[in-house]
């Protein structure tokens, strides 16, 4: 995995992007870390990742608002989004899902699980 | 001596040196108390900044040793690069950064971390929080005589997880204070083993004449949790009717599947405010073969109701006999539930559209209203546009009255004023 592209990780909580990214940087991939929306709106446009890991938690703008801005650019069709679900967020799960998007990973989770959601989600991109 | 020398008893220049050293001290104590709280603001922000810092080094140098487990990752520590590794545990590891970063940024991290995770990784965490003595900490201060001591420790100790912190948040569940027995619910629930959340409900039932809004955020905790449980709890009849309808829309906002029989049951409740609730539940969770009863709801004696169900078939896609249905709503009583119907017959594609024009070139004058506002609100083609404008036109030259309109003319006439 060590000449894939940047993952992004968009994770206001310092602990979760963290935890997340030493998952990620386990498996020798590049984790690129916005701690809000508008960081990762920005990180998006500059280093076109493939796979994007969302917390639904966030806050300005809020997690909706990133995946309808992100879906509504030209690179939008090329990136897959996992989206993390802390306690309490299933209506955003509910419209996420709606947005499209196929992979969540509910709190708690094993690190395993990430390992392999991002495992799956390359190969459907692929 | 002049007036003001009289009215001072004749000692004018005593008088004015006391005023001039009371100004004098005042300003002295205005700058005084200016500079503490310019101070105390300052280094609060910095004590503010250093605490985030220290967090945040905490959290970088334990992440790797929380998720892989030993080695773990301390090359941070020594400005070396980040991968080097060191063979020790997890609780070598976070008492070396216990030593640099404090007890408050390593406890915080690893609870964080506890929460986050779960599995054999969580266990870990929670081994090493009891070996650091953070959950002995918290336990000992679960008997503080402050009340806020204590409820601050609840819901820590529920974040450390394991058997020590379970035992302390159930015994603190028969607390004196209310506010600390809520607390331990809550730590409970993050604990989130059975036991656990069984000990929380049942606190929860033997407290349960609280505030509103805390039995709303308990109830809405649980069905985060464990849904099931919520509907154990329905069923066993221990709840208020207020409460049963708080634990029953907990579960719909959660979209647990496990509402939707319960919420069928209570289509038929005697209380309107529980029929309203369970429809709307069961609009919420959007599942096609539990609407026909919903539908049957559009003529329920209650407006609401009605209005509730108009709204829960908005979010469906609805077959043509639930569309005429719909549209016979847009004839209600109720401004509402004609609202709702309409909003319902617009999210439907061509079938309600068609329905929608259909009660526009009615005679109804408020059928023909909500169509006008549901219609107007969508992105209609050319032709359907230009159907709309002929409508509205040929309707400003019927001059359609409104119910209310007519009401008002025949009421003048009637007394006379017409």
């Amino acid at each position: 995995m060590a000449n894939d592209p940047p993952i992004l990780v968009i994770e206001d909580n310092d602990v979760v992007a963290q935890l997340v990214s030493a998952v990620l940087r386990g498996d020798g991939v590049e984790v690129l870390i916005a701690p809000n929306g508008y960081t990762g709106l920005d990180l998006f446009e500059q280093h076109r990742p493939r796979i994007m890991i969302l917390d639904l938690a966030i806050s300005g703008p809020n997690s909706i608002e990133v995946l309808r801005t992100v879906h509504g650019s030209i690179l939008g069709n090329k990136l897959s989004v996992i989206c993390i679900v802390m306690s309490g967020e299933a209506e955003h799960e509910f419209q996420a899902r709606k947005l499209g998007v196929v992979e969540f990973l509910h709190e708690p989770f094993e690190p395993a699980d990430l390992h392999s959601v991002v495992q799956r989600t390359n190969r459907s991109a692929a | 001596m002049n007036g003001l020398e009289i009215l001072l008893g004749g000692d004018l220049p005593r008088v004015i040196v006391t005023v001039a050293f009371a100004v004098l001290v005042t300003a002295a104590a205005v700058v005084f108390f200016s500079i503490t709280l310019l101070v105390h603001h300052a280094t609060g922000e910095y004590l503010a900044a250093q605490r985030r810092a220290q967090a945040h080094r905490a959290a970088v140098c334990l992440a790797a040793a929380i998720v892989n487990g030993a080695p773990g990752g301390f090359g941070c520590l020594l400005n070396e690069d980040p991968g080097t590794f060191f063979a020790e545990d997890l609780t070598q590891t976070a008492q070396r950064v216990r030593k640099l970063e404090g007890t408050v940024a390593v406890s915080a991290v690893l609870r964080r971390s506890r929460k986050l995770l779960r599995g054999e990784t969580a266990r870990r965490i929670t081994r090493t929080l009891e070996d650091l003595g953070e959950v002995r900490r918290l336990a000992t201060q679960a008997t503080s005589r402050r009340k806020w001591r204590r409820a601050t420790a609840m819901r820590q100790l529920g974040e450390c997880g394991g058997d020590k912190a379970r035992d302390a948040l159930i015994l603190a569940t028969h607390d004196r204070s209310i506010d600390v027995r809520r607390a331990a619910r809550e730590g409970l629930l993050v604990h989130r083993t059975s036991d656990a959340i069984v000990a929380s409900s049942d606190s929860f039932v033997r407290d349960e004449s609280q505030v509103l809004a805390w039995r709303k955020s308990f109830l809405t905790r649980l069905a985060e949790v464990d849904a099931p449980r919520i509907a154990e709890l329905i069923g066993s009849g221990k709840l208020s009717d207020a409460t049963e309808k708080l634990a029953l829309e907990a579960m719909g906002e959660q979209r647990a599947v496990e509402a939707v029989p319960l919420a069928v049951e209570r289509l038929h409740a005697a209380d309107p405010e529980m029929r309203a609730a369970a429809v709307r539940i069961l609009g919420r969770l959007q599942l096609l073969g539990v609407m026909d009863p919903v539908t049957a709801k559009l003529s329920d004696p209650s407006w609401f109701v009605r209005a509730a169900a108009a709204r829960a078939l908005a979010s469906v896609s609805c077959d043509e006999q639930e569309c005429e249905v719909l549209k016979g709503s847009l004839e209600d009583e109720a401004w509402w539930v004609r609202s709702n119907a309409a909003l319902a017959l617009s999210r439907q594609e061509e079938s309600g559209i068609a329905k929608l024009f259909e009660a526009l070139e009615g005679n109804d004058a408020y059928a023909r209203d909500a169509a006008l506002t549901a219609l107007t609100a969508l992105d209609l083609s050319p032709a359907e546009h230009q159907r709309l404008r002929e409508n509205v036109v040929e309707a400003d030259s019927r001059n359609f009255p409104t119910q209310a309109e007519s009401g008002l003319a025949s009421a003048a006439s009637a007394s006379g004023l017409g």
